[in-house]
């Protein structure tokens, strides 16, 4: 054996490059199968950047088909709830030039929560089939509510109502959710709660 | 002396102590009212559980902790809750949150205090209660829940307990005097925390710039084991991971917990108030706060009550208004401006501060950054403030926590050093508060993720489901009918054998599935070489014999009807295919009945009567075409005439139909009780829309009744006529056409009152219209209405026209044809005239129930009318109603008419 590849090099370094590229070739394969990915990662990634409001205002039914349509080549800018950020996240993700926002420049990222007037409500359910993510609770004949927590502000209760009783109030700033402003930067004074610590020297 | 280290940066910023440490400590008034916020902590807030109005005690608690951090409060003085709502509490944000706000009676009188006797032998869970009860939080500045913090014990290894006496921020002595007057204290209290944590040592941490404070303190810990560290004078090594650096030289990890290094740190002031709670069983009801600041003409520490209105302070301590550039709480290096005085002292208040315009100056004009580096060399976290500033001002909130954001302490130095006078703790705030938000956002959005998702899963499996039900249906109609050359007594045991096999197949598809499962089982087991093969073996062996045995039996079972059906020869095959498919369709109607009537009393029980309504008209279609189709069976079976076997099938049949009518009038009169029944509730709860709908539920389930009665008579009185087996087809298609104009009439009937009902829903609307006073509003109801009322009266005429054209006379035909298929042909052309008839009926009825609908909406339109109190479409609207009666009213009589008539012709 030795001497047979002794005697013929050419053929040793064949048959040895040939061992090696059917072991590799074996262990490829075998990992592609073990460790095979489930799904399309891009619409995963992509999914995870959209509001998940699940409006439809991008005219498709709910953020994942959205996602899906985007990693099929749809245009990365039409989620007004998302505004500018989520474009701008989905043009880095996606490798795309940021493009301006297709909506009402009003209703960019505007946080809204659906709230019903309780003592209106003539308990149709229309409201409760309307909610993509189950967010209103109530029966038949029976007064309707949003849970504040799971409404994702998308609207889509509001058309069905027949008498109109939903209204889509603005995200009310609380104690909880209030946040510092940015200052605004060079020459400007930040008004805000600034104490000694700004002008130097106390 | 210890070895002391020290921390990286840091600042020397003008004392300005002095001033308030001039005078002893003195007990505040007591406030007129307390506000007390549920949340003076960090975590959850309080559970309030005292009720407006009710007397309290001082001491008394008030709101409990909710959730694992969270903190007690209690009464700080003695009187009546007179509120427990939203009001301003000394926040950043000027914002409001909820408070108990409790009157004084000027009495303060104490609850029944129970300090924890010979605590020294106590054991930790009951101290640890007694911290809890008392509501103590870290009173520094953070306000995080002290007994949470004691045990952290029970998750890390303590070696070293720090006691944070400190007190680096300028103006501030709170801490400062509470020492120099209650070192004993301090130094119990540090005992009973050690008595907690079990330390091996234990520090107190003190600036040297508080001599008299470091004398009182040494004096007091002689003897003990407990240590006074004096430690250099710069700002901010009260800061919990300076100090803890300072006496151990220990670092804390970025993001981490100072127990991850075997430290627990406590602020003096809480050192103190666990002394209280525990020695004297006091909860925490108040603190030494300092006012301090030039505006202030009585520079000194007072104890206050929590809650205690900052404007009967600011009086205590001659504040001038004119002269304070603004009003701080806390610090001048980490407080906040508050707005307005109308707020609370709180359990973290340590200072008062109200500066002159010398003092505090303006903020300075924000100028770009220089990239001097200086704000590097201050910040005692070792951060990169620029940098950070960048990031913060770009949004780049990721970049901004790659460069440890969240370990900045806010502690200012170094926008104090700052050249270009740069609010830099602003953007590292408003960069936290940014980022934290985006994740509460992220998290939601997960939520709603999930939520959707699992809503559509649940979309689609009812989908699914239904579809399943609609082709099981499909196939069970088609199924026997796909066999045309079947013998007649095969149809006869159709259902049975159907039924059967059903069941059968079942059976096979879950006997497929354990075959399945076994074998699947035997294949892993056979991989992996387990030794219970023999015994998986036998399972599949088992489940296989299972499925043949199932096979054989629906195989038999689907021949083992022919050879049954040896009819007799003369009997044409047209004739029996007929008979089977009229069988078949009396199958499915039954079977559509029962559904009809399940997803009826679903209705019922749910209560919504428009689904009840719909439900009822179903119900009715089927059972209409239920009658069709027996009476249709009854008839062929009754037509051939050579099959003596077909005649007893007949009879049979009657029998069956007897015995079902029976069953049916048992049921009305069922459902009238149910009616009656649902008719007195809803009387009881007297809602006048219910009592109505209930009503016509009881009408609607008396005429169900009646009919039933009727047909059971008419069974009963047919019976001869149907055992001969000569009996006349065409008589018996004249009957048969009359059930079917009889069933149409009544059809038209309900759809007169489904439009009546329309009408009345239409003028509701115009009603709520009128009210809410909008023109083009009533106008589009108001035509709505009228629409629906000339429906009405279409559907009246038809009505009326379906009545004067009872079905064609039978007298002609009753001697024509008899015993023969041609008769089957006369009944059948009959039919045809039936299905016209019924059509007409049909159209007639959806204008009947237009016009009712017309009719209701008219009525409410009045009622609005006459609620606004305008003359002019009060007229209108009466007259408008008057017309919708009249047509209703002539509908209802022609109903009437035909009902009367009908029941002549039985
Ligand atoms: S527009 Fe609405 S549904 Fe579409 S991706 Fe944005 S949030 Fe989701
Ligand atoms: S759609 Fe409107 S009326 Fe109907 S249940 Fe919802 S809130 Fe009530
Ligand atoms: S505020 Fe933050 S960044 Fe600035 S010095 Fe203090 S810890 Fe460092
Ligand atoms: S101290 Fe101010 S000017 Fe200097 S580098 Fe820091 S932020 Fe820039």
């Amino acid at each position: 054996m030795t001497e047979f590849f002794l005697n013929h090099p050419v053929l040793a370094a064949v048959i040895g490059l040939l061992a090696l590229a059917a072991a590799f070739g074996a262990m490829l394969g075998y990992a592609s199968i073990k460790f095979k990915v489930e799904g399309n990662p891009i619409v995963e990634q992509i999914d995870n950047l959209l509001p998940q409001t699940q409006c439809g205002q991008c005219g498709h039914p709910g953020c994942r088909p959205y996602a899906e349509a985007i990693a099929n080549g749809d245009d990365i800018n039409k989620c007004p709830p998302g505004g500018e950020s989520t474009m701008e996240a989905l043009a880095e993700l996606m490798g795309r030039d940021p493009m301006p926002l297709d909506a009402d420049p009003e209703d960019i990222g505007v946080k809204k929560v659906a709230y019903i007037r309780e003592d209106e409500c003539i308990g149709c359910t229309k409201c409760i089939q309307a909610c993509p993510v189950d967010a209103i609770i109530g029966a038949t004949k029976l007064m309707h509510t949003v849970i504040e927590k799971e409404c994702t502000g998308c609207d889509l209760c509001v058309e069905p109502c027949p008498v109109d009783c939903i209204d889509m109030l603005p995200v009310e700033t609380t104690i909880k959710t209030w946040s510092w402003a940015l200052p605004e930067g060079p020459n400007a004074r930040f008004k805000g709660q600034v104490i000694a610590t700004d002008g130097g020297q106390a | 002396m210890r070895t002391v280290w020290d921390f990286h940066g840091g600042i020397h910023p003008e004392e300005n102590k002095q001033q308030s440490t001039q005078f002893p400590i003195v007990d505040a008034p007591l406030p007129k009212k307390v506000i007390l916020p549920l949340q003076q902590h960090i975590g959850a807030p309080a559970e309030p559980v005292v009720l407006i109005g009710e007397k309290v005690r001082t001491g008394q608690l008030i709101a409990k902790a909710d959730g694992f951090i969270s903190a007690n409060i209690h009464a700080t003085i003695s009187g009546t809750v007179v509120a427990i709502e939203d009001h301003a509490i000394p926040h950043a944000s000027g914002m409001t949150d909820e408070c108990i706000i409790i009157e004084s009676d000027g009495q303060d009188e104490w609850i029944d205090l129970h300090p924890v006797k010979d605590w020294e032998n106590a054991d930790v869970e009951t101290l640890l209660n007694k911290i809890a009860e008392a509501g103590i939080v870290g009173m520094g500045g953070a306000g995080f829940p002290t007994a949470v913090k004691a045990r952290t014990r029970e998750r890390h290894d303590i070696d070293t307990l720090v006691i944070n006496a400190a007190e680096c921020e300028p103006y501030i002595t709170s801490d400062d005097m509470a020492m120099r007057t209650y070192p004993e204290q301090v130094i119990e209290g540090a005992k009973i925390l050690c008595q907690l944590v079990n330390p091996s040592s234990c520090l107190i941490g003190i600036e040297d710039n508080k001599p008299e404070a470091i004398a009182a303190l040494e004096a007091a810990a002689k003897g003990t084991h407990i240590e006074v560290v004096v430690v250099p004078t710069k700002y901010p090594s009260g800061g919990e991971k300076q100090l803890i650096r300072i006496l151990t030289g220990r670092e804390v990890p970025s993001g981490g917990l100072p127990a991850d290094i075997g430290v627990v740190c406590q602020n003096v002031g809480t050192t103190i108030a666990i002394y209280k709670a525990i020695a004297k069983g006091e909860p925490l009801i108040s603190r030494i706060t300092t006012l301090t600041g030039s505006a202030f003409t009585r520079l000194q520490n007072f104890e206050v009550r929590l809650g205690t209105p900052i404007n009967e302070l600011l009086e205590l301590g001659g504040f001038k208004n004119s002269l304070a550039s603004r009003l701080i709480m806390g610090g001048p290096m980490m407080g906040f401006s508050l707005q307005g005085d109308e707020l609370p002292v709180v359990k973290t208040t340590n200072c008062l501060l109200a500066p002159t315009h010398q003092e505090f100056p303006d903020p300075e004009m924000e100028n770009p950054c220089i990239r001097c580096g200086m704000c590097e060399q201050a910040c005692p976290a070792e951060l990169l403030p620029q940098q950070l500033h960048w990031f913060s001002k770009a949004q780049e909130f990721e970049k901004a926590q790659l460069f440890n954001l969240f370990d900045c302490i806010e502690c200012g130095a170094c926008a104090f050093v700052c050249p270009s006078h740069i609010p830099l703790v602003q953007y590292y705030r408003y960069a936290k508060s940014e980022i934290r938000r985006e994740d509460e956002e992220a998290k939601k959005a997960e939520r709603a993720k999930i939520r959707f998702e699992q809503r559509q899963a649940r979309l689609e499996r009812q989908e699914a489901e239904a579809a399943a039900r609609r082709k099981a249906r499909m196939s069970a109609s088609a199924k026997p009918a796909a066999k045309p050359a079947a013998k007649a007594n095969e149809a006869a045991t159709t259902a049975v054998d159907e039924a059967e096999q059903k069941k059968l197949k079942i059976q096979r598809a879950a006997a497929a599935v354990s075959v399945k499962k076994a074998e699947k089982a035997l294949a892993e087991a056979k991989e992996n070489n387990t030794d219970n093969l023999t015994e998986l073996e036998q399972n599949l062996k088992g489940a296989q014999q299972k499925l043949a045995d199932i096979d054989s039996k629906l195989g038999s079972a689907k021949p083992a009807a022919k050879p049954a059906a040896s009819a007799s020869g003369q009997v044409t095959e047209e004739h029996e295919k007929a008979l089977k498919q009229a069988k078949i369709a009396a199958a499915a109607s039954k079977a559509a009945i029962k559904k009809a009537e399940k997803a009826l009393a679903t209705a019922q029980e749910a209560g919504d009567t428009d689904e009840i309504k719909a439900k009822e008209s179903d119900l009715a279609t089927a059972k209409a075409n239920a009658e069709k189709a027996a009476d249709k069976l009854k008839q062929l079976q009754s037509t051939p005439p050579a099959a003596p076997q077909t005649n007893a099938a007949a009879s049979e049949e009657h029998e069956k139909a007897l015995k079902q009518a029976k069953i049916a009038a048992a049921a009305s009169k069922a459902a009238i009780k149910k009616a009656e029944k649902a008719l007195a509730t809803a009387q009881e709860a007297g809602d006048a829309d219910e009592i109505k709908a209930k009503e016509e539920t009881l009408t609607i389930a008396k005429a169900n009744a009646e009919k039933a009665a009727d047909k059971l008579k008419q069974l009963q009185a047919a019976p001869a006529s149907a055992v001969q087996p000569t009996s006349d087809s065409a008589q018996q298609a004249y009957e048969t056409a009359k059930a079917e104009h009889e069933k149409s009439l009544k059809q038209a009937k309900i759809a007169a009152a489904a439009s009546k009902a329309a009408i009345k829903k239409a003028e509701k609307a115009l009603t709520a219209a009128q009210e809410a006073g909008d023109a083009d509003e009533i106008k589009a109801k108001e035509d709505i209405l009228n629409t629906a009322q000339s429906k009405a009266e279409a559907a009246a005429k038809k009505l009326e026209e379906l009545k004067n054209n009872p079905p064609a006379a039978p007298a002609p035909q009753t001697a024509a044809n008899a015993q023969t298929p041609e008769g089957s042909q006369a009944a059948s052309s009959t039919e045809d005239d039936v299905a016209a008839r019924e059509k007409a009926l049909k159209q007639a009825k959806i204008a009947a129930a237009a016009s009712k609908a017309a009719v209701k909406k008219a009525e409410k339109a009045l009622q609005a009318a006459q609620d606004s109190g305008d003359a002019a479409t009060i007229s209108e609207c009466e007259q408008t109603l008057s017309q919708a009666q009249t047509k209703a009213q002539t509908a209802a009589d022609k109903l009437e008419a035909v009902k009367a008539s009908q029941a002549v012709e039985a």
